[in-house]
């Protein structure tokens, strides 16, 4: 029987599988059974070997994505006057210190 | 209370507060809508975050301990605002039922094979800090359904673990994977369609 994470799963794993996996991949180590399967299963497929290119491509996007602040020069890069007042007058409608 | 901190003094150290809020306002209010900006992707939301960040500041002045500059104080009071909307939203129980049931139902085919494959992508280094780019990427990201965004931006951009995930959301170990699945899928394929697909890459 192919029980989930037996030999003959990880042999005959599919796409769909494989997916989930290579995205786990990214958050936490795989077992032994299911990086073996998941290994398999890239050999032959080329569409989940660009799944897993892609989505950890994706995963340096979004850090860059993060840090945009250090290096942005665009229309982001201050508070418009509209917003300045309204914070300003938050902090004076502010409660300071309370306990 | 005691004898010193009268109704006088009282006013007068709240004065003094709230001119040093307008004085770090002044200072520092652009840097952290940068940062804010640079963590969300919806303008009036930083704009949301920053002066919540600054009414905290005000509101927490005592605890601010003089080890660090200002600016790093309020940075940290920031963060742990952006994480705490992420985690508002990724606990919202809003969401329709069923969304995250059969996950990838909508990828793959009865087969377990892909519906539509990934297609081959040109990836430049310098495309991520391409203006052009980031609203197509801010754009999937929005259309992403809420409570999986939350829960992908808090591991991808927040760099929360899975443990500080799944504690923090009181969410089951399954519950967090298909949401971080789904949002890979549901990412990959609009970066591919509205980005790739019309950069003239070859196949």
């Amino acid at each position: 029987m192919s029980r989930r994470g037996g030999l003959l799963w990880a042999l005959t794993l599919r796409c769909r599988t494989a997916s989930e996996l290579l995205s786990r991949e990214l958050d936490e180590p795989l077992n032994k059974m299911e990086w073996l399967g998941v290994r398999g299963h890239l050999i032959s497929c080329r569409s989940c070997r660009r799944f897993r290119r892609q989505i950890q491509w994706i995963r340096k996007a979004i850090r860059i994505r993060g840090e945009s602040h250090t290096y942005s020069k665009t229309k982001d890069a201050a508070l418009t006057e509209e917003a300045r007042r309204r914070i300003a007058r938050a902090i004076q409608d502010a409660e300071p210190d309370s306990k | 209370m005691t004898a010193d901190r009268s109704p006088q003094a009282e006013e007068t150290a709240s004065f003094r507060s709230r001119e040093a809020a307008n004085s770090w306002l002044e200072e520092h209010g652009d840097a952290l809508f940068r940062y804010a900006r640079s963590r969300v992707s919806r303008r009036e939301l930083a704009e949301d975050l920053v002066q919540d960040t600054f009414v905290a500041a005000l509101q927490s002045r005592d605890q601010y301990q003089g080890g660090s500059s200002v600016r790093t104080w309020l940075i940290a009071i920031l963060r742990h605002k952006i994480i705490d909307h992420h985690r508002r939203v990724a606990s919202g129980r809003a969401e329709p039922a069923g969304l995250l049931e059969g996950s990838s139902g909508d990828f793959f085919a009865d087969d377990d094979h892909w519906k539509r494959p990934p297609a081959s992508w040109k990836t430049p280094d310098d495309i991520v800090e391409d203006g052009e780019f980031r609203e197509v990427l801010d754009g999937c990201l929005n259309r992403m359904p809420r409570a999986i965004a939350a829960v992908f931006l808090l591991r991808e951009m927040e760099g929360l673990d899975t443990e500080a995930l799944r504690q923090r959301l009181d969410i089951s170990e399954g519950n967090l994977r298909v949401r971080l699945h789904r949002a890979r899928l549901l990412l990959r394929e609009c970066l591919q369609n509205r980005w790739f697909a019309t950069t003239g890459d070859t196949p």
